[in-house]
């Protein structure tokens, strides 16, 4: 039986069109939705945390705009019959409502639908941007749904830059799988992220299927999690001998520093690559003796 | 083509813009151009900073440091002594996807001295700002390294749309700090992302850089000089 006959049964005909009428206006809204797309990267970099450091055996399908009452995004663990749904509200005048057609009744809806449908934990959760606002609506959560639902506070942000400058949730979540803390390796995993998402988020999507394309493409600015190759023994006696040079590799990047960190950097590559086999291979060539004549094969 | 010109620009500021866009140019006289525009810019921002003891950080790109920002520096140190460098070697990448182009400039090497954390003005220097990734990326990394009162973003020749898309990058208490110093705004872009008549295409090939890695292994007299000063003091 599909959802939308099951909707019919649980509820009724008029529910029905509400509810189709409803998927419609999502699919329309969804080109351009910088508020959604932002929040989802940070619920995907959540997921892809937990996957990277083998917190999950499971997989979780996450998607945008799905067959659903509270339907912004839905993150499916199958496997424990957990599902969490989030409706996205980036305006002041967020209310729960009263009756049919409101947050408090999707909810409500989404709930009963869910237990029908076999799935044994529901979530629902409401993002909103405006902090005095999520804790009026905490405040007053109905009690119909107050066992499984809660607000959370999301920012609005113009860009992913300024998201990660004004929210330390987010930038905390992109700091936990990027290799590096420095704001410009977090802005590109974080923009990464955001292309490989909106290329397929109205589609029901494995995470770790995503974060294994992720993972395959470069750059990516994730954190190596993999046992690490270590660095040729000739190439740590070059590097031994460069007077007040020193490096360092952390989540699988090779960073260095001179003269105290007065000049440093980081090859852009994981040392597990065969461009960085490629880079050990020039420094052991050219026999670097100061750092003069390193800096330039640091790349 | 639709330029309009600052009112902080020169006649001879005028000069060197049409030096900068004519790629009949040479090489040296390209580079010289930069220095010379540096130097007039440097000597607007004196005028705006004020005669007073300021701690300033001059902030710019590898390909930037040995002429433009040598130029703004050299301005600056004619009122201020302490002018402190930071310089950055970023790599530019498109990232092609189905729906959208992005772009990315992430830092993979940086050289910065210690007293920029205590400048009180950040003056961050860029040949040409268009699509302003460069210009973001940098300003991020310093403004969490460093509390500047005032942002100085300066540039010969700018994009209409720059300034609007930098500011729309940072929080509004930091984009509130900006204050702009440029010569030239350019409307027109090209799809490869250089403007008209811009600078003359990219700074990188009329500097005479073959492509962004061999930029990317060049370190600027300007960082070495400084570098080895600062190195021999400790």
């Amino acid at each position: 039986m599909n959802i939308h006959k099951q909707i019919e049964d649980l509820f009724d005909l008029e529910t029905l069109r509400y509810f189709e009428k409803k998927q419609t206006g999502g699919m329309a809204n969804q080109k351009g939705s910088r508020y959604e797309d932002f929040f989802s990267i940070m619920k995907l970099a959540e997921l892809f945390f937990l996957l990277m450091n083998n917190r999950v055996e499971r997989d979780i399908e996450i998607r945008a705009q799905a067959e659903a009452f509270v339907d912004d995004l839905v993150i499916s663990d199958k496997l424990h019959s957990n599902q969490h749904h989030f409706q996205l509200k980036n305006t002041d005048n967020v209310n729960w409502g009263q009756g049919n057609k409101t947050i408090s009744d999707d909810f409500s809806k989404q709930k009963q639908l869910n237990d029908k449908l076999g799935i044994e934990v529901t979530r629902t959760i409401l993002v909103c941007s405006n902090q005095t606002r999520v804790e009026s609506l905490n405040q007053k959560l109905p009690n119909a749904i107050h066992e499984f639902a809660k607000v959370l506070f999301f920012p609005e942000a113009e860009t992913l830059n300024q998201l990660i400058l004004q929210h330390p949730v987010f930038k905390q979540t992109i700091e936990n799988i990027c290799f590096s803390h420095d704001s410009d390796k977090l802005q590109a995993l974080a923009i990464v992220i955001l292309g490989h998402w909106s290329d397929r988020k109205t589609t029901v999507y494995s995470a770790k299927e995503l974060l294994s394309e992720l993972q395959e493409t470069f750059p990516n600015y994730l954190a190596v999690t993999s046992e690490m190759a270590d660095l040729l023994p000739e190439v740590k006696k070059v590097f031994a001998n460069i007077k007040n040079f020193s490096y360092f590799i952390e989540n699988g990047y090779l960073s260095w520093k001179y003269a105290g960190g007065l000049d440093s950097g980081t090859i852009p590559y994981p040392v597990n690559s065969e461009k960085f086999s490629s880079f050990q291979r020039a420094v052991i060539a050219k026999h670097p003796r100061q750092f003069s004549e390193l800096e330039g094969i640091l790349l | 083509m639709s330029r309009q010109f600052s009112e902080d620009v020169s006649d001879v500021g005028k000069q060197y813009l049409d030096v900068l866009a004519n790629d009949k140019t040479r090489v040296s006289d390209y580079a010289n151009a930069l220095y010379e525009l540096g130097r007039e810019l440097g000597n607007v921002l004196c005028h705006k900073i004020g005669h007073r003891d300021e701690n300033i950080c001059v902030a710019c790109t590898v390909e930037d440091a040995d002429f433009l920002a040598k130029g703004v520096i050299e301005s600056l140190n004619a009122l201020y002594s302490q002018v402190y460098l930071a310089c950055f070697w970023n790599q530019r990448q498109q990232l092609l996807f189905a729906q959208q182009t992005l772009s990315i400039a992430p830092i993979i090497r940086k050289y910065r001295e210690p007293d920029v954390d205590n400048a009180r003005i950040l003056v961050i220097v860029k040949s040409v700002i268009s699509g302003a990734c460069v210009v973001k990326t940098n300003l991020t990394y310093l403004i969490q390294e460093m509390n500047p009162e005032v942002i100085f973003v300066v540039s010969p020749v700018i994009h209409s749309q720059a300034i609007g898309k930098l500011e729309q990058e940072f929080p509004k208490a930091i984009s509130e700090k900006f204050q702009y110093v440029y010569f030239a705004e350019d409307s027109e872009k090209l799809e490869d992302g250089n403007l008209v008549p811009g600078i003359g295409g990219s700074v990188y090939q009329r500097l005479g850089f073959k492509d962004q890695e061999d930029k990317n292994r060049f370190t600027p007299d300007l960082v070495k000089t400084r570098r080895e000063q600062l190195v021999s003091e400790v």
